[in-house]
């Protein structure tokens, strides 16, 4: 396996609650990264020694579940039909508890903000579930 | 305590992205609609990812890439909106 590989597949302990801490510490690389803790040159994409590719994922999260949202509640609006609205709502929830994951691991990390992500998912999936039920024909 | 209440709700929307996902695939059988075959499919890679996210945390590792999954939902969905967005202003125009 080799290094960048091994970079982005790392395990690395929790030290904070049960989040997610997303970065091992630049020492920690290195001694993962090699034998010797020998240096190894670092790809573009790794800015002062740390994975972009993480906080990228969690972005691209919020900003497709930010599209979607539009998308359902402009369609809501055009075609007036009740189960749009609610999958609208229910994703501006989602895209919120999504907008708190990105906050919580990429830029403020010493605030565990997971419960606070599940109750806003929760509350988006009862909003979507209540119109599956209550609102179809 | 407030852990065992994260990883509480933790469940219950693993829960309901399943719920949901069973509502989408009746809808499907119900009317042969893609749109709501691919919604299905994206809330079980929903439940799928969150399973993946409560696994991991509980090992006490980090793995930023079982996110994917949740990215990987998100973009079905946005395909399904879209490719019926398409096929109804297609129909209009005929």
């Amino acid at each position: 396996m080799n290094a960048s590989l091994i970079y982005f597949l790392r395990l690395t302990p929790i030290q904070r609650g049960s989040a997610i801490v997303p970065r091992a510490s630049r020492s920690a690389q290195y001694a993962i990264a090699g034998p010797k803790n020998k240096k190894v040159r670092l790809p573009a994409w790794r800015l002062g020694g740390q994975s972009m590719i993480p906080s990228l994922v969690y972005a691209l999260c919020a900003v497709t579940s930010i599209v979607c949202a539009t998308l359902l509640l402009r369609s809501s609006q055009k075609l007036a039909m009740p189960l749009l609205f609610w999958s609208g709502a229910s994703f501006a929830a989602l895209a919120i508890g999504n907008v708190l994951l990105f906050v919580d691991l990429a830029v403020v990390k010493d605030r565990d903000l997971l419960l606070l992500q599940n109750c806003i998912t929760l509350a988006g999936i009862s909003m979507l579930l209540y119109g599956l039920i209550w609102e179809t024909k | 305590m407030s852990n065992v209440l994260t990883q509480y709700i933790g469940g219950a929307v693993i829960l309901g992205y399943l719920l949901i996902a069973l509502f989408f695939l009746k809808f499907s059988r119900q009317t042969r609609d893609p749109f709501f075959r691919r919604f299905a499919h994206a809330f079980a890679i929903f439940a799928l990812g969150r399973v993946g996210e409560s696994v991991i945390r509980n090992a006490h590792a980090s793995m930023p890439t079982v996110f994917l999954f949740r990215l990987i939902a998100h973009l079905i969905i946005i395909y399904a909106i879209v490719k019926k967005n398409r096929h109804a202003i297609g129909q209009d125009q005929r």
